[in-house]
C-alpha cells in the first residue's frame, strides 16, 4: 500500500498543502494510527509518539479526543513548541483545531503559533489604550485647575474643623471674599467661638462628672468589697446566687463549707440541683420552689439537702428572687443553713419532754402548772382524775376554779411563793367537778427560765381526804380509848371512895338510929338530928350512884330488839313525864334488826337519858315534848340501829358540850345530879360497841343519839 | 341467956356503931379489929352469929371465914358478911367460902336488926 491511499485525489493533497494559517501555520491530515496522511514536510511519518516541548504526547491526546468528537464538532489543543530548526530556545504556545472525518478515518488538523493568530487584535488594543490615556490626562488637568479655585476655602474650613476636632479651638478661617463661601466662613467663625464657650462649659461639667464617677466607682468598689466580705464571713450560711435556670453564679465560703463543693467547681458549671436530693429533684421540688419564689418573692422551707460527698443533712432554706429594673425575675438567691444540730437538739428536747411527760403522767399525785396569771397550762392524768375534769375543760382556765376559797386561795398561795419561792406541805381544799370537796396536801413552787424569770407555777397535789378522814377516825378512836381507860381508872377510884365512905356512913347511920330510938319526943335536938339523917341519906344516895357507876358486874349480852329496853324505861318514867306535863312522841320502828346487848344496862341508859330530858324541860315555858325514835342508819358501808331521845328543853350551852361526858360534870342544882349519868351511859354504850352523839341548841332542845351495831348472831 | 355476936371489922367506927345498935337489943356483942383476934376469941367463947368484914389488912374476910368453917365447933355457926363490896362475884366468893349471907354496906339499921334477929332465931 502506498503513502496515498483512500479516496482522495492528488489535487486535494496539493490544496491542503497550500493552506496557510497566520505566517507560519499549516494544515495536515493524520489518521487515528498517527500516520501523517497529508503534511507539507513529513508525509507518511508515524508521529503518534511525538512529544511537545514539555514532554506531553500531544498527538496521542489529540487522536484520542478526536475520536470522541461528534460530526461537525471542532476540537482544540494547545501545546508549547520549540522549533530547533529556527534556532529557538524558548517554547512558544501553539494552537491546533481539528475535526474527525469518520468515513476515511481522517483527522484534519490546522495549527499555528497563538501569537500569530492574535497579532492584529493586540494592535487595535494598544491604539484604544493610548486614546483613553490621553482623554483621562486631559480630564484630570481640567479638574485640578477648577478645584483649586472652588475648594481652597472649603479645604481651609476642613483643616480648621479637623484641628478643632483635635481640640484646638483657637483657629479661625481666613475670610478672603464676600461671596457665599465668605459668608459661610464668617458664620463658621461665630459658631466656633460659640462651640469654644460650650466646650469649656462642657469640659468643666465633664470634669465634675468624671470626679463624681470616680467617687461613686470608689464607693461601689468599697460596697462591693463590703458585700463580698459579708458573703464570705457568713460561714454558717450558704449563700448561692442562681441564674434563672438555677445555674450557680455565686457561691460563698459558707456554701463551700456546707455543701462541700469548691466555688470554682460549681461556678457557671453546676446547677443548684446538685445540692438537692435526687428523689426531691424527681418530685420537681426545684420547679415548685422557683414557682413559689416568683409568686411570693420569697420561699422558705425545711428540707434535706445533699453534700458533694453524698451525705444528706437537714437544711433550712430561704430563696428570694433577683429582679431586673422592670421587675422581671432574672435569678435567685438561696440562703441555706445546716440545721442538723438544731434538729438533733429538737429531737433530744422532744425526747426529754416525752420522758418527763411520761413521768408526770404516771405520777399518782396530781401535777399542774400555770402561767404567771394563774391560767392552767398543764395538768397530768392523776390531776384530771382527782378533779374529775377533762383536760380540755380546764386548760387555760384560772387555777382558782378548783379552790374552795376561790381567788382568795390563789392569792394566799402567791403570797407564800413570793416570800419563799415555794410552799411545801400546804393544805388546801379543792372542789371536784361533782362539787365534792377534797383536802389536798400540796407543794407549790415557782417555775423559772434560765434567766431566772418567773414563768409560772407548778404544784404537786396529793389527795389526803381519805387519809384525813382516817386520821380523824383514829383520833376519835384514840380519844374514845383514852376516855374508856379514864373511865376504868375512875371506876376503880370511885369504888375505892364508895368503899371508904361506906364504913363511916354506916356507922353514922347506925348511931343516928340508936340516938333516935332513945330520944325523947320533946327533945329540942330532934329536928337537928333529922337534918343529920337527911344528910346521911344524901350521902348514901351519892355512894349508891357511885357504886352503880363503878359496878363491874359482867353485862349479860343477848340478841334483843332495841325497842324492848326503851319500852321498859318508858314504863318506869311514864308517870313522871306525865306529871311534868311532858308529852311523849314515840317513833319506834318495828322491823329493826336485833342488837347484841344487856337489856338492864340499856334500860339504865335510856332511863338516864329520859331523866336528863325531863330535867332539861323542867323550867321551860313552851311546849314540852319528848320524842323517842328508833331507826336504821347506813354508815361506813354497814347498818346501825339508832335511838334518838329528843327534848324541847333548855339545851346545852356550846361551852359545855365538851364536858358533858366527863364524870362529875353537872349543871344541875347540888343534890339533884351527881354528874355521872351521861358518863355512865357513855361507858355502857361503848361496852356495847356503839357510841353516843349529842346535838343541842341552847333554847331549843337537845337530841341524844345512841347508835349501836347490828349483830345477827351471838357468835359475832 | 343473951345471944352472943362476934363482929370483925378493921374500922373501929363500925364496931362502935354496931355495938351501940345491937347491945340495946339484948345481944352480947364482942368486937375485934382483925381476923387473928377473931380466931383467938373463938378459942375462948362460942358465938351465935359472926358478922365479918371482908377488906381487912393481913387476913381478909374470905380467909377468916374459911378458917372458921374449918373449926369443928363452928361448922353450923351463922356467918354474915357485912362489907363495902357489892359486886356479884364478891357475893359468890363470899358464899363459896362458907358464909350464910352477904350484905353490902351501907345497910339500914332496921334492916340489919331484922336480919340479925332472923338469923339467930
Amino acid at each position: 500500500m502506498g503513502v496515498l491511499s483512500g479516496p482522495f485525489a492528488p489535487s486535494l493533497k496539493a490544496e491542503i498543502k497550500q493552506i496557510r494559517v497566520g505566517d507560519t501555520g499549516y494544515a495536515y491530515i493524520i489518521d487515528t494510527k498517527g500516520i501523517l496522511k497529508i503534511h507539507p514536510a513529513k508525509e507518511g511519518d508515524n508521529v503518534i509518539d511525538s512529544r511537545d516541548s514539555a514532554g506531553f504526547e500531544y498527538i496521542r491526546a489529540m487522536i484520542k479526543d478526536a475520536l470522541t468528537l461528534q460530526e461537525g464538532e471542532v476540537g482544540t489543543i494547545r501545546y508549547p513548541w520549540v522549533n530547533p530548526e529556527l534556532g529557538e530556545k524558548r517554547p512558544r504556545q501553539k494552537i491546533a483545531k481539528y475535526i474527525y472525518f469518520r468515513p476515511w478515518d481522517w483527522i484534519i488538523v490546522a495549527g499555528t503559533y497563538e501569537e500569530e493568530v492574535y497579532r492584529s487584535l493586540y494592535t487595535t488594543e494598544r491604539f484604544v489604550f493610548v486614546i483613553v490615556l490621553v482623554a483621562i490626562a486631559l480630564v484630570f488637568s481640567l479638574t485640578f485647575t477648577l478645584s483649586k479655585v472652588l475648594t481652597r476655602p472649603i479645604q481651609e474650613l476642613t483643616e480648621v474643623t479637623s484641628r478643632m476636632v483635635d481640640g484646638d479651638l483657637s483657629q479661625r478661617v481666613k475670610v478672603r471674599s464676600a461671596d457665599e463661601i465668605g459668608v459661610l466662613g464668617t458664620s463658621f467663625n461665630k459658631m466656633v467661638s460659640q462651640i469654644q464657650k460650650y466646650t469649656s462649659d462642657l469640659e468643666k461639667m465633664v470634669e465634675a462628672r468624671t470626679q463624681e464617677l470616680k467617687d461613686s466607682r470608689e464607693k461601689y468598689r468599697e460596697l462591693s468589697r463590703f458585700l463580698n466580705s459579708i458573703l464570705d464571713s457568713a460561714t454558717e450560711y450558704a449563700i448561692v446566687a442562681l441564674d434563672f435556670y438555677g445555674r450557680i453564679i455565686e457561691f460563698n465560703r459558707g456554701a463551700e463549707k456546707i455543701f462541700g463543693w469548691k466555688k470554682e467547681e460549681v461556678l457557671n458549671r453546676e446547677n443548684i440541683g446538685v445540692t438537692i436530693l435526687p428523689e426531691d429533684r424527681e418530685r420537681g421540688v426545684q420547679t415548685e420552689m422557683s414557682k413559689r419564689t416568683r409568686a411570693e418573692g420569697v420561699c422558705e422551707l425545711e428540707m434535706d439537702r445533699i453534700r458533694k460527698t453524698g451525705d444528706r443533712f437537714p437544711a433550712h432554706t430561704t430563696v428570694t428572687a433577683i429582679t431586673d429594673h422592670s421587675g422581671k425575675v432574672t435569678g435567685f438567691v438561696e440562703i441555706v443553713r445546716d440545721i442538723t444540730r438544731r434538729k438533733t437538739l429538737e429531737r433530744e428536747l422532744r425526747e426529754t419532754k416525752e420522758f418527763l411527760e411520761n413521768i408526770m403522767e404516771s405520777s399518782v399525785d396530781g401535777i399542774v402548772t400555770t402561767d404567771l396569771k394563774g391560767k392552767i397550762t398543764y395538768l397530768n392524768q392523776a390531776m384530771e382524775e382527782m378533779l374529775a375534769y377533762q383536760r380540755e375543760e380546764v386548760l387555760q382556765k384560772h387555777i382558782s376554779l378548783f379552790y374552795v376559797k376561790g381567788i382568795q386561795g390563789a392569792r394566799e398561795i402567791m403570797d407564800l411563793l413570793r416570800a419563799d419561792e415555794r410552799a411545801d406541805d400546804y393544805v388546801l381544799e379543792v372542789r371536784r367537778k361533782s362539787g365534792e370537796i377534797l383536802t389536798i396536801l400540796t407543794s407549790i413552787f415557782l417555775l423559772r427560765d434560765m434567766d431566772e424569770n418567773v414563768l409560772g407555777t407548778a404544784g404537786i397535789f396529793k389527795d389526803i381526804t381519805e387519809q384525813k378522814r382516817l386520821e380523824a377516825e383514829l383520833k376519835t378512836a384514840q380519844a374514845n380509848l383514852v376516855e374508856a381507860s379514864k373511865m376504868r381508872a375512875l371506876g376503880e377510884l370511885v369504888a375505892g371512895v364508895a368503899h371508904e365512905l361506906n364504913n363511916p356512913l354506916m356507922a353514922s347511920q347506925t348511931i343516928l338510929h340508936v340516938i333516935f330510938k332513945n330520944l325523947h319526943e320533946d327533945c329540942p335536938n330532934q329536928e337537928r338530928l333529922e337534918l343529920i339523917r337527911r344528910c346521911n341519906d344524901r350521902i348514901e344516895k351519892i355512894v349508891d350512884h357511885l357504886r352503880e357507876f363503878s359496878r363491874q358486874t359482867k353485862a349479860e349480852f343477848e340478841l334483843l330488839h332495841i325497842n324492848q329496853p326503851i319500852e321498859n324505861a318508858l314504863l318506869i318514867t311514864g308517870q313522871q313525864l306525865l306529871d311534868h306535863n311532858i308529852s311523849i312522841v314515840r317513833r319506834l320502828s318495828g322491823d329493826l334488826p336485833k342488837v347484841l346487848g344487856d337489856s338492864n344496862q340499856l334500860e339504865q341508859v335510856f332511863l338516864n337519858l329520859i331523866s336528863n330530858a325531863m330535867d332539861a324541860m323542867e323550867i321551860v315555858s313552851g311546849p314540852k315534848e319528848l320524842t323517842i325514835s328508833s331507826y336504821l342508819v347506813e354508815e361506813r358501808r354497814s347498818s346501825w340501829v339508832a335511838v334518838s331521845i329528843k327534848d324541847t328543853g333548855i339545851g346545852i350551852p356550846k361551852e359545855n358540850m365538851d364536858k358533858i361526858f366527863e364524870p362529875f360534870f353537872s349543871t344541875k342544882p347540888v343534890g339533884k345530879g351527881t354528874g355521872l349519868g351521861l358518863s355512865l351511859c357513855f361507858g355502857l354504850i361503848e361496852a356495847h360497841g356503839g357510841r353516843v352523839e349529842i346535838e343541842s341548841e341552847p333554847g331549843k332542845g337537845t337530841e341524844v343519839k345512841v347508835i349501836l351495831p347490828i349483830r345477827e348472831s351471838v357468835k359475832e | 341467956m343473951a345471944k352472943r355476936i362476934l363482929v370483925v371489922d378493921d374500922d373501929e367506927m363500925v364496931l362502935l356503931a354496931l355495938n351501940e345498935l345491937l347491945t340495946p337489943e339484948g345481944y352480947e356483942v364482942h368486937t375485934v379489929l382483925s381476923g387473928k383476934e377473931a380466931l383467938e376469941r373463938l378459942e375462948e367463947n362460942g358465938y351465935d352469929l359472926l358478922l365479918l368484914d371482908i377488906i381487912m389488912p393481913e387476913m381478909d374476910g374470905y380467909e377468916l371465914c374459911k378458917r372458921i368453917r374449918e373449926r369443928e365447933d363452928c361448922k353450923e355457926t351463922p356467918i354474915v358478911f357485912l362489907t363495902a363490896k357489892s359486886r356479884e362475884e364478891d357475893r359468890v366468893t363470899g358464899l363459896e367460902v362458907g358464909a350464910n349471907l352477904f350484905l353490902s354496906k351501907p345497910i339500914s339499921p332496921e334492916k340489919l336488926l331484922g336480919i340479925v334477929s332472923d338469923t339467930i332465931a
